[in-house]
Order: structure tokens, then C-alpha cells, then sequence
């Protein structure tokens, strides 16, 4: 009976043990590479989500969980009044944006490295503020109910580690929020800086083809750096601005596809990419990007419709 | 008939006055008429008849006695159906008489005149004068000595109110010429010119209703000023003498506080030496004392106000003016069934700086539009070209200050006019503040509303890209705000869970200032910010959900409320962090109202009622001097918005 009674307690035990590992229904399962950074510089954040037995609309919103070198934890403020990252789901439904992730199945979805334009789980200030070992996890949620995380990953190492030389003032203006100021500094004196092409995509008061040209340049001088994808997005955006300005502005058909073409490389290099952001955002933006036949159709209803004719 | 105070505006134009006191005629009756405009009847006649209305005003004055008889004719209230007529002598602003619907004549007779040589000042308001009182000027020579029954002399303030501040480019209020400054006039009517006369300036008892407990002789925060000199320029003493003299008005000034507003004052004037001596000397009490005020001064704030579409489209690429086509595109998270726009939907159209300031069309500007088309372009989802009933009178771009600005929202943009737009209650604005002393006046904007996004992610962003009266700080991206001016926003609402597409319905309304001491996580914006958001879709949204603490309550008024909250973080009152992240709240009742919040308690007090968020009774609280809202709005220095503690 005794015996009876140890063995029922200890799978009791057992259960609350395996209940206890459970974070959430869903399982999320976080990588991060590289694993060492600096001050305020983002890494992408790998998110492998098996998810259980009942379907999920995903919340795009998710929320980082840092703890110190210290043992500090804390949800990190990603800066500018912005509490969290969104996912990319790379939905290209024409009606609807949810994301839902149907019983027992699993996705692959990512937080990029941002570059400093962006809010970043990197610009909090106590994590800005404190290179050493630190642990991060993400934090998902069901969009049905936003009270609570429906998954939490695994924590992972970070290494942030202390800036030398040149990245020293640059690390102080970024925590005085000087980014235009810091950006400029760095474009003029720092280009090998592991800074640069984060603050490639924050220069101002440039034109669009000179803001293309830098963060080229940093694409160039840092094919490694984890920023690489945002930074090739922002391209995309320029490329595909700067089509728009000169078709509507000059009036110019040619060079406007020419550079729509430029920026759709770019989407297709992300499309072609090895990780789940890329992958996702560069479809997605490709479903809403400028090509020729856009520019057609612009050049017929003007045409139609318009007062000025091209 | 009723008794009416002058404008506030006093309108000389150079044209009239010059036409006046050129051409004056004294006739033997010792009246004075206006004969150029006389001259000008028969012209200004036909002219009036063709025009089928208005007329003239005429005035004549003459002398009886020692009374200056003043008739006023010819006033028109066919538009204006009111007319009123006043006169003043040797100063301007002496009240008229007004009726509805107006008379076309009125006597004015104004008696107790020094003897000699006086200036009239004629004030009339009707349908000619384009909706403020016309002053002319004429003189009179008073040789009738005045009655026993008149008084020795008259010493007056020229306002109760005395301007700390004003940084903007509108008038001053009559009777202030200059900041903290006030005209005060003396004039003397059976007084020897050699007669000597002492002024002084007195700290008045505290106006307010809570600051209760203070010395009612000496209650001024600012106890350097309240000073008398006679010249505009001269920062002056508590104490002066001057002998009557000659002429028909002694101009005074009282330089007041240049920051502590609420703080009064009131100057003494008598030919007894002992005001100035005798430190128990009372005015009141005094024969021959006369007195002026209170004079209180008061800050000038001005708001630059936004209110958000209720829905809408961004900018993309460009829309040139003279060109009938703007390619738009949903704001990021919908659906273009989410936006709506059809043939026959009217727009409005609005620009604003980019957020770098560097622009091709670097002004603020806004059209209306009717869209005659709705149609696809390929390769877009996101994207439609809506084609327009005429031709733009402006540019419209999109923001390419940064790659992922029109993402944000950060960009030029189309609101729905049918749609309507976040509502801002400012119902309790006024009221409450001038409790501290600050009376808010509209700065100077191009454009009112800002495009439609469903949440604000990025509400500093979105606050600078529309801020008109601000420099942009080329190292930060700050966008500090000019002078005493504050940006207030009504929008959606900040999002539920970071990146819903849904206003949160626990945060109401956001502000940012610039802080002395390091803000903690979670309060962290682009430098400088000068913001205060009221989440209107967030309160509405709030009010009708389950099991919220908010819920079933008056939409409206809780947005009033809440946008005096939001004012109020503008002057980092309770410049502590209550709870956290939760900085600038307090723990306290109403000053006045123990069983009432304070309209700035935190949340995270457990004595925290949410239904007083809309019961329409608004105040701060009042525990000292140094625990106050409406002392740190009241002794906040200029120019605002500079954190003081």
C-alpha cells in the first residue's frame, strides 16, 4: 500500500513536473546568430513555433525578455515608445492579414536585425547601456487573447560586448538618441565600423539616390553583418520610392522601371535568402512593388483619366 | 440697451487718424467735425447706394460746462443689427453703450475735466467697422472748472491681467505693451500740478480657491517683482513720488513677474507721504488713497491642435499640382476593405514637412477633393490611383525620410471626409488651467487634421512629422516645439499588444517632454518631444468593453478629462516616478473636493476611482506650495517647455 501510494505520488510529481516544463501550449524554440554584438545592435531572432492542438492566430506583436549579466529581468523597451517587434508572416491575402497556425503544425518565423531606423528590443536603455552576458527570450501571443503570452522560447546567450577606438563615441551618441548626428560621423570617418550598417538606412536630409549609394556601400563593406536584410529592404523601399518620384515627377517611364527593377532584385535576393525573415518579407513586399506593368497602368488611366497627359 | 466693456483690440488706422486730427474744425459753438469725411459724402454716397447698405458713422463733440458732450450718428446695424458707441477722455477704452438692434445715434457726455486742452477718444462698433469698435480722436478745451463734487484725481489699471509671456506674433491685450508689464494711468482733475504724490506697490492676497493658508500681505512666489517706473524701459522701485504736472494723464508701469503667474499685486497712489512711510499704512482706510488692481499675471500658452481621420490613405510617390491623379495606399495592417473609399467619397488632402525638413514642398498645406475614380494598379495589392473631380492645387508626396516611413504612417496623406475625424473635447481645458494662471490662446497652423492610422506605433514620429510650429534639431530629430507652444494630438490610439491593428483600451493618452533627470524604459522617444496624445479610439473602445473599469462611461467627457491630463504632463507636474514607469501621477484628492481624484492620480493608486474619469468635474490638488500641479504649471519658467525640476 505504501509502495502503491509512493508510486502514485511520484507520478503526480511527474505530471506537475511536465506541466511545470510547459511554458504554453505552443512551443517555441529560439537560435540566434551570431551570438555576440554590440551596444544597441540587434541580431536576428530564430523562431522555430510547433504549436498544439488548437489553431492560433499568431499575434504579429512580439515582446523580448532580457536578463542581465547582473540577473536582472526585464521585457526590454525597444525605444520611441514602442513596447515590442513585429513578426513577419508574409501574408498576401488580398482580405485579410491574420497569420493562424493551424493544430499540431509548425512555422518558421523571425525577428531580423533592425537596423537604428527601426525600434529594436537592442536600444533599451539598460541593455544599451550594459555590455557582458546577457540571456534573451521571445514572448508570442494569441491575438484572441493578448492577456497572456501563448508561447515562450527557450532563453539563449548574447554576448554584447564592449566597443573600442572609434566605437566608443559612437556607442554614447546612440544612447544620447543622436542617431542622424552618430550616423553622419560614422558614414564620413567610420565605414568599417561593425556600426555603419546599422546606422546606414538613419542618414537625413539626403537625397533618395544618395541614401541608395550609402547603404550600398554598406552592403559592400559589411556582407556579413546581421543587418544585411533590413538593410536590404530599406534599399527596396528607396529603390521603389525613387521609381514612383521619377515617373510622377519627370515623367521619365524607362528609368523609372529600371529602377523598380534594381529594388526588385533586392526583394528576390530576400525571397532567395536562408532566413525565415527574409524569405517572407521579400515575398510579401513583392506582391506590392512597382514593375513595368505598374507603371503601365499608371501611364494608361493618366491617360484616361487624368488632366495631364505623359 | 445693455452696458458692454470695449474690444480688447483698438483699432487706429494711420488713414483715420491722420484724416482726423487734420482736419478738425473748431466752430463757434465750439464744436468739432470731421469735414473730410463730410468731403467725401457725395462720392461714398453713390458708392453705398450701389452697394445697396452700409453707411458712414459721423460724430460730433462740443462742450458744456465741464462736461465733453460727444453725439455719435449715422450708425449702421443693418448686418450687424448691433451698434454700440462710446467715447473716452485722454484715454481710450471708456465702456460704450450697445443695443440690438442698434441705434443710429447716441450721446456720450463725460463729465469731471481738468481744465484745458483734452484729447477724445470716439469708439464706435456697427456694420462699417468689420466686427470691432472704430476709435477717431478729437480734441476739446475744457474752461469750466469741475465741480467740488468730482474727485481730486482718478488713477487706474489699464488690465487686470498681466501677459508673463507672449511669444507670438498677435497684439497684446489692451492695456499691455510690452511682456509683464502693465499701463497704469494717473490723471488729475482738481490737483495743483505742484502737488506730490507717492505710489507703491502692494502684494495682493492670492486669488485662488486652494492656496488658502498663505500671508495674505506677502503670498507672491516671486517676491523680487512688482515694481513702479515711469518709463517702459526702467525696471523701476516698489516705491515713487511725482508731482501732478500738467498734463491730463501720468503713464505709469507696473513690471510684473516674468514667471510666477497667479502672483498679484495692487498700486497705491496718494499725496500722503505716509504710504511710503509708514508700513501699516492702509489704502483703504486712507483719505485721497486711491488704488488699482489686483493685477495678476498670468502665462500665455499656445497650442498647435491635430485631430486624426477616422480613416483614410497615405501618399505614395507623388501628386503634382495641376495634376488630377494621387496614388495612395492603405495605412500598413489593413485591407483595402478596411479603407472604403469610392466614386464620389470627398477627401482631404494634406501635406506636411518631411520629417528630416528637407522638402520640395516645404510648407503645410490641405485640399479638398471629390474622387471621380477608384482603380487597381498592378502589382500592388496596397495601392489604388484615385483619380479626382479637379486638378490639385498642391503637391502631395511621400515621405522617404526614412526607407519605412510610409509604413509608419510618417507620410503625407488623404482622410476621408465623410468619415470624420478624432474629436478633441477641450470643454474643460480653459476652466482648469486658469486655475493656474495660464490661458491658452491657437497658434498659427496650416493644417488641422493628420492622416488616419487604425494604431500609432510610433507616436513620436507621427507627433513631429505634423508639428508646424517647431525647429528640427539636425543631431536628435528632435522637434522641441517653439516657444510656450504645445502640440496636442486626438488620434486612434497607441496599439493593443505592440503591433495589433486594435487601439489599446488601458492607455488613454500619451505626452512627451523633455526631462532633467534620465527617463526610465518605457517613456524613451526621440529627444525633446513636445506631444500630448488623447487615444480617442482607444476611449471609446474602452467604454463599451466587458469587464472594463471604464466601461459604460461618457466617451466625450472622459475626453475631455483626459486631454487636461494630458495638458498638464505638458508641465512635468509631479515630476516623479510614481510607480515605476508611471511618472508625473500623484496620490492625491482634489484640492477642494477631497472625495474626488485629482485630475492627475495615478491608476496604480489604490484609491484610484475610474469612474471619475468622466464625471465632468476636473481639478489638481493642492497639499503645498511644493506639491501641487497647479503650483509647478504656475512657477514653471518660460519659455516653456523647460522641465524645472
Amino acid at each position: 500500500m505504501k509502495r502503491k501510494l509512493t508510486l502514485m505520488m511520484i507520478t503526480i510529481a511527474l505530471f506537475a513536473v511536465a506541466a511545470l516544463a510547459t511554458p504554453s501550449k505552443m512551443q517555441v524554440t529560439l537560435s540566434i546568430t551570431p551570438n555576440r554584438t554590440l551596444p544597441g545592435l540587434s541580431v536576428p531572432l530564430a523562431l522555430h513555433i510547433l504549436n498544439g492542438s488548437r489553431a492560433v492566430q499568431i499575434a504579429p506583436g512580439v515582446r523580448v525578455r532580457a536578463t542581465s549579466p547582473a540577473g536582472e529581468s526585464f521585457f526590454a523597451d525597444w525605444g520611441e515608445g514602442v513596447a515590442g517587434g513585429e513578426l513577419e508572416f508574409g501574408v498576401t491575402d488580398e482580405e485579410d492579414s491574420k497569420f493562424v497556425l493551424s493544430a499540431n503544425s509548425s512555422v518558421d518565423l523571425a525577428v531580423p536585425a533592425l537596423d537604428l531606423s527601426r525600434p529594436s528590443w537592442a536600444l533599451d536603455p539598460r541593455i544599451l547601456a550594459l555590455p557582458g552576458e546577457w540571456a534573451i527570450q521571445v514572448f508570442l501571443y494569441d491575438e484572441d487573447d493578448l492577456s497572456e503570452a501563448a508561447g515562450i522560447s527557450n532563453p539563449v546567450k548574447l554576448t554584447i560586448a564592449n566597443p573600442t577606438g572609434g566605437d566608443v563615441p559612437v556607442w554614447q551618441a546612440i544612447q544620447r538618441r543622436e542617431y542622424w548626428a552618430a550616423s553622419e560621423k560614422v558614414l564620413a570617418e567610420q565605414t568599417g565600423s561593425a556600426y555603419f550598417p546599422y546606422l546606414a538606412a538613419v542618414i537625413a536630409r539626403r537625397s533618395t539616390p544618395d541614401k541608395i549609394a550609402i547603404i550600398g556601400r554598406a552592403i559592400e563593406l559589411h556582407p556579413e553583418s546581421p543587418a544585411i536584410p533590413s538593410l536590404r529592404y530599406a534599399l527596396a523601399a528607396y529603390y521603389g520610392s525613387e521609381a514612383d518620384r521619377v515617373f510622377f515627377q519627370e515623367g521619365d517611364m524607362e528609368r523609372a522601371v529600371a529602377l523598380a527593377d534594381k529594388g526588385r532584385r533586392e526583394l528576390l535576393r530576400l525571397k532567395n535568402g536562408g532566413d525565415a525573415w527574409s524569405k517572407l518579407k521579400g515575398n510579401e513586399k513583392l506582391g506590392d512593388y512597382p514593375s513595368r506593368d505598374y507603371f503601365l497602368d499608371l501611364q494608361r488611366l493618366a491617360r484616361e483619366k487624368g488632366t495631364k497627359k505623359k | 440697451m445693455f452696458q458692454r466693456f470695449l474690444h480688447d483690440n483698438l483699432i487706429l488706422t494711420p488713414f483715420l487718424k491722420e484724416t482726423v486730427t487734420s482736419n478738425q474744425q473748431k466752430t463757434s459753438g465750439e464744436e468739432i467735425r470731421m469735414t473730410r469725411i463730410r468731403v467725401r459724402v457725395p462720392l461714398l454716397a453713390l458708392g453705398l447706394l450701389l452697394a445697396g447698405s452700409a453707411y458712414g458713422w459721423d460724430f460730433s463733440v462740443s462742450v458744456n460746462g465741464n462736461d465733453i458732450v460727444v453725439n455719435v450718428t449715422g450708425m449702421d446695424n443693418t448686418t450687424s443689427r448691433q451698434t454700440c458707441a462710446g467715447a473716452g477722455v485722454d484715454l481710450p477704452g471708456g465702456g460704450a453703450h450697445c443695443g440690438i438692434p442698434g441705434l443710429s445715434s447716441d450721446t456720450i457726455t463725460v463729465g469731471c475735466n481738468r481744465l484745458g486742452p483734452h484729447t477724445v477718444f470716439v469708439e464706435v462698433f456697427d456694420s462699417t467697422t468689420n466686427g470691432q469698435y472704430e476709435t477717431r480722436l478729437a480734441s476739446a478745451d475744457v474752461t469750466t472748472p469741475p465741480s467740488a463734487g468730482c474727485p481730486e484725481y482718478t488713477f487706474s489699471a489699464s488690465t487686470f491681467k498681466a501677459l508673463t509671456h507672449k511669444y507670438g506674433a498677435e497684439n497684446y491685450p489692451t492695456g499691455q505693451e510690452r511682456d509683464s508689464q502693465v499701463l497704469l494711468y494717473f490723471k488729475p482733475i482738481r490737483v495743483d500740478p505742484a502737488v506730490t504724490f507717492y505710489g507703491r506697490v502692494f502684494d495682493a492676497k492670492e486669488g485662488s480657491t486652494y492656496r488658502t493658508s498663505t500671508n495674505p500681505n506677502g503670498d507672491n512666489i516671486d517676491t523680487a517683482a512688482g515694481k513702479l517706473a515711469f518709463s517702459p524701459s526702467d525696471t523701476g522701485s516698489r516705491d515713487i513720488n511725482f508731482q501732478a504736472g500738467t498734463a491730463p494723464v501720468k503713464t505709469m508701469y507696473l513690471n510684473t513677474t516674468g514667471f510666477a503667474a497667479g502672483d498679484n499685486y495692487t498700486v497705491a497712489v496718494t499725496a500722503d507721504p505716509n504710504l511710503v512711510s509708514d508700513p501699516n499704512f492702509v489704502c483703504n482706510t486712507s483719505p485721497g488713497c486711491q488704488q488699482a488692481g489686483p493685477i495678476t499675471a498670468w502665462k500665455r500658452v499656445y497650442l498647435e491642435k491635430k485631430q486624426m481621420f477616422r480613416n483614410g490613405v497615405f501618399v505614395a510617390g507623388s501628386a503634382v499640382a495641376g495634376t488630377n491623379q494621387v496614388l495612395v495606399q492603405i495605412p500598413a495592417g489593413l485591407r483595402w476593405r478596411n479603407v472604403v473609399l469610392r466614386a464620389g467619397d470627398s477627401v482631404r488632402l494634406l501635406h506636411a514637412q518631411r520629417f528630416d525638413g528637407l522638402d520640395f514642398f516645404p510648407d503645410y498645406h490641405w485640399e479638398d477633393a471629390m474622387i471621380t475614380a477608384v482603380d487597381r494598379v498592378a502589382g500592388f495589392r496596397n495601392r489604388r490611383l484615385l483619380t479626382l473631380a479637379t486638378p490639385l492645387s498642391y503637391s502631395y508626396t511621400e515621405d522617404t525620410s526614412y526607407a519605412t516611413a510610409l509604413d509608419d504612417g510618417v507620410s503625407d496623406g488623404a482622410g476621408n471626409l465623410a468619415a470624420g475625424t478624432y474629436g478633441r473635447n477641450e470643454a474643460y481645458l480653459g476652466n482648469t488651467f486658469a486655475q493656474a494662471y495660464v490661458e491658452f490662446f491657437s497658434v498659427p497652423q496650416s493644417v488641422r487634421e493628420i492622416p488616419y492610422l487604425p494604431v500609432v506605433r510610433r507616436e513620436a514620429h507621427v507627433a513631429n512629422k505634423w508639428f508646424e510650429n517647431t525647429t528640427i534639431n539636425l543631431l536628435t530629430r528632435a522637434r522641441p516645439g517653439n516657444s510656450n507652444v504645445k502640440h496636442i494630438l486626438a488620434g486612434s490610439g497607441s496599439p493593443e499588444n505592440s503591433t495589433s491593428t486594435q487601439p489599446s483600451t488601458s492607455d488613454f493618452g500619451s505626452t512627451g517632454i523633455a526631462m532633467s533627470v534620465p527617463p526610465p524604459p518605457g517613456v524613451d522617444v526621440i529627444p525633446q518631444p513636445n506631444f500630448s496624445w488623447t487615444w480617442v479610439g482607444g476611449i471609446e473602445r474602452a467604454v463599451m468593453q466587458s469587464g472594463n473599469a471604464v466601461r459604460n462611461l461618457d466617451p466625450w467627457i472622459f475626453n475631455g478629462e483626459n486631454l487636461v491630463h494630458e495638458v498638464a504632463h505638458g508641465f512635468n507636474v509631479n515630476s516623479v516616478f510614481y510607480f515605476a514607469g508611471d511618472f508625473g501621477h500623484c496620490s492625491r484628492t482634489m484640492a477642494g473636493n477631497p472625495s474626488l481624484n485629482c485630475r492627475m492620480r495615478s491608476s496604480q493608486d489604490p484609491l484610484y476611482v475610474a469612474a471619475q474619469n468622466a464625471d465632468g468635474i476636473v481639478g489638481f490638488h493642492y497639499s503645498s506650495d511644493s506639491d501641487s500641479e497647479y503650483m509647478t504649471i504656475r512657477t514653471a519658467m518660460e519659455p516653456l517647455a523647460t522641465p524645472i525640476r
